[in-house]
């Protein structure tokens, strides 16, 4: 082993710098000279047709290069048209200004359609379908049914593909139970991932290869991807991403899947490899506000108790609005709230139903949570209301039934895993340390005590949410290299997204070469140069990528060490490696410098850099029970969350949102990043406290917030957070103890909101967000809307 | 964003005769906080083909005080009004609305004039033409108003000025009505209840096309009095009002001898509670006159489906307003 010295200090970033002065060139940074500019028309109707589209007055205007549509570039455009917003035409052009004058001399004539705008609607049988001949509302198709399961290693042998995603007999669970508690409709209004850099790139062809600069989430997945959409060869296209202007994991690029936000890639890269000049297609914000991964839900949860409050039986009906088209995925993990995983220690029965609903809206994506979030707020509300009926303590009622470390994860993702064991969880600790923060026990009251026109609300949830993909196929490499000098390079294209990965990979190869922090730099910032590293999802970067890096720099140490002992004439074992260079443990006075064990002769020869090389499939073997393959330890981010609150009962205006969210992490890598994704929690909170809907015009499909002023973001003045960064060692999974963190703030910020509001004014608001409307109705000051469910 | 020119003005007099010869539609500009954000999302009919610049005259920028009250250039910004200890101390109302609006970098560029002046936050209206194409609604010469039936939560409820039922986002207009201020222009001189006067298009008040607000003179009153200003909004840090309301009293003997009450963010117009004003006069500010004052405020909403949470809000603001003038 070696000795942490970076690993655990909150060092400086290495991307902190560059960032705050504004010396990091992100993609709209990046001109090349002559490059053309882009701009798109877009669809004014939800549903429609184009019958005829006239190009050649734009096509004749001085300084446009090309014109796009669906008949010269039929990978990038259609004729049919899904949401408001979708892509009708671009035009490349000298400047942007002639692009805008092109795009008006550009004559469309459509067919409008009839079109469905809400998820309530596209549930309905024989409602509008989105796609013609395709139902709008979709099974899940990797729903599987657990059974057989091992008396003693506890996990299931058997899963059978069903309808659902269920163990046990979910009709005896409630036939068995002595309370039942079930709440349909609880509404996760569609949401807007609230990253500062829209969405863009900028190609160039510069002879031998297209060269694209853009934001990115995994540089090798989306790399290859595109090059396959764009029909070249991988070799081909180097794919670039210095900086990445946040993400909230909203930017991920599928640019094979055409629903998906990648359009501004398929169209330089097309126009790019056409006209031989670069091109430039960035997003203003209103088109990243309508183009931006999004995400909604309806959820119905009901659970089955023993008296004493013990959870045995849940069965979930979740609903994902998909927009017209999209990434599919998210709602599977909607099942990690369930009894599958966060309330595993007790649910003997479990079902959980997934539909995914096409609407013509913009396209939902995966982004911070993935899932989670939508699942959390079903199921943590509807525990919350299970703890008021049971008169039980909501703490305490959660402390008798979360997940503990080595219950059975029933497959949450059971395309890799049939059923797997929790390595940690640590989620009794965290609800612990937030209710002694906020004075739980002394100062939570019940609602119908609260009298005066301010009432003050408590509220709690907790949470599951995964580390990565485990399983096979889900790898990643990376290269350290150890230069004569005495510094070293973590090569390694593993995406820093705002989350702080450079620095803690960094971190890693200090401490295992033993070498400062400051000597250690990154070589991450294109495909050409890396080898593939796993896509930035999940909060699997450090978990993943962290046990790669690890190897990569143990082997590079390796050599060093042996380049040294044959110089030193001692075996490599005997010896360690510091900043001077490799010294014999026992005796540091016999040492050799780098530059002698590598022999380095400036040109005339010697080692010029010692390569250390590792790729790694998780999980890692030290992740496996008892030395057992099937038996597998996967680890989870997971944690709770409190928040209190102030409500005014006469204008339904919430304030003093403070939130105190208290994650287990195993080991915190740099105590700052981590507490940086705690203070993440306050992005979950706008979705509750501001309004925030992308709210659409019900006769037109227009989105009527696609800008700052109208979709808002929580700031510093609006929600305090204060991070509880709760350290239980001991999770085996990982070299250095470290699960996962990052995606967890925005899970249960919704349920602990919504917990905290009814806490505060005892009635139930089903429905995000939680704005002074809902509330002056639920307190009776103003009539309910008429013709509204 | 479309070209456009953009001309340095010298001297309030060079700025109007470049409004009245430019070729095409011209529109002034100071702070640009509102301006740009209309020529980027191409809101208007008429294009401008010239913009004037105001920033360039001297002298536009200063806040004086003397026997006739508080003279505010037009380009003062938001910030030097909230920070101005002299207005902090006799027009807090005036300086807390200024304090209220926006964020800080918008009130260091953000002027006086600008902020008066400026159009609604409608979103049809300020709908881009980025993202399918402008909606022309009844503002922008379409037949009727999209908001009516469509989504109006944060509409009008004192119904519609030309079929509009926009809202007026100001904050520092309803405190300008409360104290009772003079708008001087390149013209003439505009007390200020005649002042706002939303029309078509870019229409707010009731200056014409060529005339610049030059100067806002706040009266100093007489008599032993108060003032005050509250804002409800999502955030504290940045947003539109969803109501705001202003208030200044003057008392004699422990009762109100006037009282000018103005909210915002609930009509077309920044609306005066004239009701509820009547009301006080010869009665001691307290909780129940203050709570009778804030029902007649509302006594005349007519809320639509969506915004009925505004006339508790606007009722509830009115009284905290009052409140907060109680000596």
């Amino acid at each position: 082993m070696f000795n942490t010295k970076a690993v655990g200090t909150a060092v400086r970033q290495k991307d902190g710098r560059p960032r705050v002065t504004g010396e990091a060139k992100f993609y709209a940074d990046v001109l090349f000279p002559n490059m053309l500019q882009t701009r798109i028309l877009r669809s004014p109707y939800p549903a429609a047709d184009i019958v005829s589209i006239d190009t050649s007055e734009a096509e004749a205007l001085a300084g446009v290069r090309l014109v796009m549509t669906y008949k010269n570039f039929p990978k990038a455009f259609r004729d049919t048209l899904y949401y408001v917003g979708d892509l009708v035409a671009a035009v490349v052009a000298d400047d942007e200004t002639i692009c805008e004058e092109a795009l008006e001399l550009i004559k469309v004539e459509y067919t409008k359609k009839k079109f469905v705008l809400s998820l309530e609607e596209a549930i309905e049988p024989g409602s509008t379908q989105v796609f013609e001949g395709v139902e709008n509302c979709h099974d899940w198709e990797f729903h599987y049914t657990m059974s057989d399961r091992d008396p003693e290693t506890k996990l299931f042998k058997t899963k059978t593909q069903t309808e659902s995603n269920a163990f046990g007999d979910i009709d005896k669970g409630f036939a068995e139970a002595d309370v039942i508690v079930e709440q349909k409709g609880i509404k996760y209004a569609y949401c807007k991932s609230p990253a500062m850099e829209p969405r863009g790139c900028s190609a160039n062809f510069d002879g031998n290869k297209l060269n694209v600069y853009t934001h990115s989430q995994g540089l090798h997945d989306e790399k290859l991807c595109l090059a396959q959409a764009l029909d070249i060869d991988s070799h081909l296209l180097n794919y670039v991403s210095p900086y990445t202007g946040s993400s909230f994991g909203g930017k991920n690029a599928f640019p094979l899947d055409r629903n998906i936000a990648s359009h501004y890639l398929m169209i330089a890269g097309l126009a790019t490899l056409h006209l031989r000049k670069p091109v430039h297609c960035g997003y203003s914000r209103e088109e990243e506000m309508l183009c931006g991964w999004s995400r909604g839900s309806i959820g119905d949860v009901k659970l089955g108790f023993k008296k004493d409050g013990t959870m045995t039986t849940m069965d979930f009906f979740h609903w994902q609005e998909a927009g017209s088209g999209g990434d599919k995925y998210p709602p599977k993990n909607a099942v990690l709230a369930t009894g599958s995983v966060l309330y595993s220690h007790n649910v003997e029965h479990q079902r959980s139903r997934i539909r995914y609903v096409h609407t013509n809206r913009f396209c939902c994506g995966g982004w911070q949570g993935y899932g989670v979030p939508e699942g959390t707020y079903a199921v943590e509300t509807t525990v919350d209301i299970a703890a008021y009926e049971m008169g039980i303590d909501p703490v305490e009622l959660r402390k008798k039934n979360c997940m503990r470390a080595g219950d059975v994860d029933s497959g949450w993702d059971p395309l890799t895993y049939k059923s797997c064991y929790i390595s940690s969880s640590g989620i009794r600790d965290c609800l612990d340390a937030g209710a002694k923060h906020v004075d739980w026990k002394k100062t939570w009251e019940h609602p119908n005590k609260k009298t005066g026109r301010i009432r003050h609300g408590m509220g709690v949830a907790i949470f599951a949410m995964a580390a990565g993909r485990p399983g096979p196929g889900n790898s990643s490499e990376a290269m350290v290299k150890i230069f004569p000098d005495g510094s070293a390079a973590l090569v390694c294209a593993i995406a820093d997204i705002g989350q702080g990965q450079h620095t803690v990979q960094t971190q890693i190869v200090a401490d295992v070469l033993g070498l400062p922090y400051e000597k250690i730099g990154l070589v991450c910032h294109d495909t050409d140069s890396t080898p593939f590293a796993t896509l930035v999802a999940g909060s699997c970067a450090t978990w993943i990528q962290g046990w790669t890096t690890y190897g990569a720099a143990m082997d590079a140490k390796r050599q060093v060490l042996e380049l040294a002992a044959d110089k030193l004439n001692v075996a490599a074992d005997e010896l360690t490696m510091d900043e001077h260079g490799v010294h014999v443990t026992e005796d540091t006075d016999t040492k050799i410098s780098f530059s002698d064990a590598f022999g380095t002769r400036g040109h005339y020869g010697g080692i010029h850099e010692v390569i250390g090389y590792h790729v790694h499939n998780s999980p890692h073997a030290t992740g496996h029970k008892d030395g057992k393959a099937d038996q597998i330890y996967i680890p989870k981010e997971k944690g709770a969350q409190f928040i209190t609150m102030d409500v005014d009962t006469e204008t339904g205006i919430i304030s003093n949102v403070h939130v105190v969210m208290a994650q287990n992490v195993g080991k915190a890598l740099n105590p700052k990043v981590v507490e940086g994704q705690l203070l993440g929690s306050r992005h979950g909170v706008e979705n509750g406290l501001l309004a925030n809907d992308c709210i659409v015009d019900k006769r037109n499909g227009w989105l009527m917030t696609p800008n700052w002023v109208d979709y808002r973001h929580t700031t510093a003045m609006d929600c305090d957070v204060t991070p509880l960064v709760i350290e239980k060692p001991g999770d085996l999974s990982h070299p250095l103890g470290a699960t996962a963190c990052g995606e967890g703030a925005a899970c249960p910020t919704l349920a602990s909101f919504s917990n905290a509001l009814y806490n505060a004014i005892g009635v139930r608001i089903l429905e995000t967000p939680f704005t002074p409307d809902k509330i002056l109705t639920a307190l009776g000051k103003i009539p309910a809307k008429k013709g509204k469910k | 964003m479309k070209s456009f020119k953009h001309i340095d003005a010298a001297s309030v007099e060079e700025a109007v005769s470049l409004l009245q010869e430019s070729e095409g539609p011209a529109y002034v500009i100071a702070g640009g906080s509102d301006l740009l954000g209309c020529l980027k999302d191409n809101l208007w009919m008429e294009y401008p083909k010239a913009i004037v610049n105001l920033k360039t005259i001297p002298g536009l920028d200063t806040i004086s005080v003397d026997e006739d009250g508080l003279h505010i250039g037009a380009l003062v910004t938001l910030t030097k009004i909230a920070e101005s200890e002299t207005v902090k101390e006799f027009w807090p109302g005036l300086a807390e609305a200024a304090r209220r609006t926006a964020s800080p970098l918008l009130r260091n560029i953000g002027t006086i004039a600008g902020n008066i002046c400026q159009e609604n936050r409608c979103w049809y209206y300020r709908y881009p033409d980025k993202i399918g194409g402008r909606i022309d609604c009844v503002r922008k010469g379409g037949k009727r108003c999209l908001a009516v039936p469509g989504d109006h939560r944060y509409h009008s409820i004192f119904g519609a000025v030309n079929k509009c039922i926009a809202v007026n986002p100001s904050d520092t207009a309803p405190a300008l009505i409360a104290l009772d201020a003079t708008i001087k222009t390149t013209k003439r001189t505009i007390p200020i209840d005649e002042f706002f006067s939303a029309g078509m298009g870019a229409q707010s008040t009731t200056l014409d096309r060529d005339e610049i607000v030059t100067e806002i003179l706040v009266p100093r009153p007489a008599q032993e009095w108060t003032n005050a200003f509250r804002k409800i909004a999502f955030r504290k840090s940045i947003d539109f009002a969803l109501v705001n309301c202003a208030a200044a009293l003057t008392f004699a003997d422990g009762k109100v001898t006037s009282a000018r009450i103005c909210l915002n963010g609930v009509h077309n117009n920044p609306r005066r509670c004239v009701e509820s004003e009547a009301a006080l006069i010869g009665k001691p500010l307290n909780e129940a006159t203050a709570q009778e004052a804030g029902e007649l405020a509302v006594a005349e909403a007519k809320p639509l489906l969506q915004n009925g949470f505004k006339v508790p809000m606007a009722k509830t603001i009115v009284i905290d307003t009052l409140m907060d003038c109680v000596k």
